[in-house]
């Protein structure tokens, strides 16, 4: 858990923004510079909105401070499916949406299935199941959505766990006192 | 600390044997049943009998947590980008084909008694 949120606090010095898409998905963190590239490079256009990473408050993108837009600003969305298609630069940093650089949640997917293997217990498979989609909400750059699966997986493997470890307490205890009615008898 | 926990298994499961709960409740296989025998016949270096017991442990999850441990114990030598990458694949798998696996094998066909437990 958390290691999105440090990878943001560790760019707190700036401010740092995640754009809104159309379709609800968010892409970021990204600071006032590198907005400013994406609007010139027009992959993010003046009917947009930002989510400020440090508040959390919602603004049209037209009122972070210092962003500068220029004459003209092709489609968005075509930009997107370009950058999606491309990955030669996914090194850079200026090369958010969707071409490798999403926030890292932690999924939890290592756990759920020692969960799953040693404590013989379905209730792992919930875990995997959720654990599984962590990844695809962090890549779509639904982090909200990624963090509340990340907590279920881990609350599930934790469940799954804590029966095992009350099952073997109780199936011990039990062998012990038959065990032991053999010895008194 | 870690080394003992791994001992004190491996001679509860050899000697002892680990119950599941849950097939005893239920009946039904979970992905882990067959598990504790899988690994003792792996001790009796009896690997057909250990896939035979269950396959998806030995084929997946052994090789899994391996190369996991590999990772954890010499994290400088090993864990390079290509590896970490091959790890996050395997783990995939390992998750994806243990929801398929506990699908499967209770199943009650003929066809799938190979995957059950003996």
């Amino acid at each position: 858990m958390g290691s999105g949120f440090c990878r943001l606090e560790r760019r707190g010095s700036q401010l740092t923004y995640f754009v809104i898409d159309k379709d609800g998905a968010s892409y970021g963190p990204a600071t006032v510079e590198v907005l400013n590239q994406w609007i010139r490079e027009g992959r993010v256009d003046a009917s947009a909105q930002v989510d400020e990473v440090e508040t959390g408050a919602r603004i049209p993108i037209t009122q972070v401070p210092n962003i500068s837009f220029g004459s003209t600003s092709p489609p968005v969305q075509q930009n997107f499916n370009q950058y999606q298609q491309s990955s030669q630069h996914s090194s850079r940093e200026s090369n958010y949406p969707r071409a490798g650089n999403w926030v890292q949640v932690e999924n939890h997917l290592v756990k759920a299935i020692l969960a799953t293997v040693f404590c013989c217990m379905p209730v792992g498979i919930v875990s995997i199941v959720y654990a599984a989609q962590v990844d695809g909400h962090a890549r779509r750059g639904d982090v909200n959505e990624a963090h509340r699966v990340a907590d279920l997986a881990d609350t599930w493997a934790n469940w799954s766990i804590g029966l095992a470890l009350i099952g073997g307490c109780l199936y011990f205890g039990f062998a012990m006192s038959i065990v032991g009615a053999g010895v008194a008898r | 600390m870690v080394c003992l926990a791994v001992l004190v298994y491996f001679l509860i499961v050899y000697f002892v044997g680990i119950p599941c709960l849950f097939h005893q409740l239920t009946g039904l296989h979970c992905p882990g049943c067959g598990g504790t025998r899988a690994v003792r016949c792996l001790i009796q270096a009896d690997f057909l009998g250990a896939v035979r017991q269950n396959a998806w442990i030995v084929l997946l999850v052994v090789p899994w947590l391996g190369l996991l441990g590999m990772s954890k114990v010499f994290p400088k030598s090993v864990a390079t980008k290509k590896w970490e990458s091959g790890l996050k694949i395997l783990t995939r798998l390992t998750a994806f084909s243990a929801v398929v696996f506990f699908v499967v094998r209770n199943i009650p066909l003929p066809i799938f008694d190979s995957l059950r437990p003996y």
